[in-house]
């Protein structure tokens, strides 16, 4: 199996977890890699601005010296985007309902993120 | 249609980065090979080879050996090149070399009831193609040669030479899906022989632009034609991909309106007029989806520019003609974003103000060598900013 094809399935995956809209992993630079939106949503751009996102929250928090950026999330009025790191070269990024539980979903998505890092490693 | 050198009439298949690596189009009254990896997905442009064959007034014949007609339907249904309607009309034809297999009839035009030999494979594909020829030009495809080969083996290919024969006879045009698995060598050789033109379909071991396409063989001779990434939107069909494009220079240079005059579609986020973090677009040109990357023009910014610039395929260096104080950063930038080396063309920007430097004494000041292109440019005028991108595509393609 290709490493996409690996990746399409961990996001499968997270779709079971309760709350979760919408997943997509992006690689740092900003690129596509694999994407579970509905087909209105144009990934490319959500891939792009997600990356520049996290670049920009991990560059500013290095400035202030207050260490390393593990994930940005993002509360909206209907739901909860959260972006985190899964290795060197990707970044995973998740839509969430609102009334999701963060600690648990965050659990999941360490989970997610960490299988998706060996993935693209191997 | 329209000839090429003198010989055979070639019949563009309406994508166009196939045509310009078949120089034309598939060959008429041949057959060509569409040859994939594993991990491949050929249907899908076979469907719209086939869709764009028969929105033209052709006929079409599909032989199904490993999957039943009605799921050829649906995937042309997803990709939004429905075919159902064609079959309806008597555009379309389906040889079922699948059903009896589970022993069940079929309802479509043509059945084959003894897909295990494959002699009556072949007098089915031969009875179609006669008679299907009567009611117009005929695009045939066959899904797939593989499943054959594993039925048959070597047999399969004795009446894949019939029916070139027949294809020359009624001037149709034949196309044989093939994923290439491990087959031994002369299973393989004997495949590539059989046919005077190949679409080859690879996979690469990457995880962005993965599936891309070229041409091994183009009517009879072998070539090495380049690879170029596609992507399959879900309207529109194949296209070529070209997944970045960085769009840098200074602050105020004007990438922001070049970005969205080039683009079909782009987002910015902007705040208090200037960008703050990207510009993003895709463009649809010649044949391609390119997505450009507008970096953000102040020194501030610089690290979102160094994350952002890595895998970019070339790059546009946007400076603005009126100040040539500006021009050393522009250069800098191209080195932070990482993009120094990559093909890239100038755009001499704001050609349109009175102190606007002209192309040659922007080219002089900033140093540039007589390879790197050098576009005048007004940020708003689409003539001026194509040419940008059309330079850019063909260094690019030309790498």
């Amino acid at each position: 199996m290709s490493t996409k094809s690996l990746i399409d399935e961990i996001l499968r995956g997270l779709k079971s977890v309760g709350g979760v809209v919408a997943s997509a992993v992006v690689t740092r630079d900003g690129l596509l890699v694999s994407s579970d939106t509905s087909p209105d949503v144009d990934a490319e751009t959500f891939a792009a601005m997600s990356a520049s996102m996290m670049g920009a929250a991990e560059t500013a928090i290095i400035e202030v010296k207050g260490g390393n950026a593990g994930r940005v999330i993002v509360e909206s009025n209907n739901s909860k985007m959260i972006a985190l790191g899964a290795g060197p070269k990707v970044l995973l990024v998740v839509l969430a309902s609102k009334e999701i539980q963060l600690g648990l979903i965050l659990l999941k998505l360490n989970d997610a993120a960490r299988k998706i890092s060996s993935v693209v490693d191997l | 249609m329209f000839k090429s050198n003198g010989q055979t009439t070639k019949v563009p298949t309406g994508i166009s980065i196939v045509d310009t690596l078949l120089d034309g189009g598939m060959p008429n009254g041949d057959s060509f090979l569409i040859r994939a990896h594993p991990l491949a997905d050929p249907l899908s442009m076979v469907i719209e080879f086939l869709h764009n064959q028969l929105k033209n007034g052709g006929v079409g014949v599909f032989l199904v050996n490993n999957k039943s007609p009605a799921s050829v339907l649906e995937e042309s249904a997803i990709l939004k090149m429905g075919l159902r309607d064609f079959k309806r009309n008597g555009q379309l034809f389906f040889i079922d070399a699948y059903s009896a297999l589970f022993g069940l009839r079929s309802n479509e035009a043509y059945f084959v009831e003894d897909p295990n030999n494959p002699v009556s494979v072949s007098k089915v594909v031969a009875q179609a193609l006669s008679e299907c020829s009567k009611k117009g030009k005929v695009f045939f495809v066959y899904d797939s040669l593989n499943t054959s080969i594993d039925e048959f083996g070597n047999a399969i290919l004795a009446e894949a030479n019939t029916w070139k024969r027949i294809a020359i006879a009624f001037n149709a045009i034949l196309c044989f899906i093939y994923t290439e698995w491990n087959y031994p060598k002369d299973i393989s050789e004997a495949v590539a022989n059989l046919f005077s033109s190949i679409v080859d379909l690879i996979t690469l071991e990457r995880i962005v632009a993965t599936q891309v396409v070229t041409v091994s063989k183009n009517e009879g001779t072998p070539v090495s034609k380049r690879m170029v990434p596609i992507k399959n939107a879900v309207t529109g069909g194949i296209k070529g991909y070209v997944p970045k494009i960085l769009v840098t220079g200074p602050f105020h240079a004007g990438k922001t309106t070049l970005v969205h005059t080039l683009s079909t579609r782009a987002v910015s986020v902007q705040r208090m007029g200037t960008t703050v973090a990207l510009d993003f677009g895709h463009v649809n040109h010649r044949g391609f989806t390119l997505d450009l990357f507008g970096t953000v023009g102040q020194p501030r910014f610089d690290p979102i520019l160094e994350r952002l610039g890595g895998e970019a395929l070339g790059a546009i260096l946007v400076v603005d003609s009126t100040k040539p104080e500006e021009f050393p950063r522009a250069k800098e930038m191209m080195h932070k974003a990482g993009v120094h080396g990559l093909p890239y063309v100038l755009a001499a920007n704001k050609q349109d103000l009175p102190d606007a430097l002209s192309v040659e004494e922007v080219k002089k000041k900033m140093n540039i060598s007589d390879e790197v292109a050098i576009v005048g440019t007004v940020g708003t005028d689409k003539v001026s900013v194509v040419k940008v991108l059309d330079l850019l595509l063909d260094k690019i393609l030309s790498t």
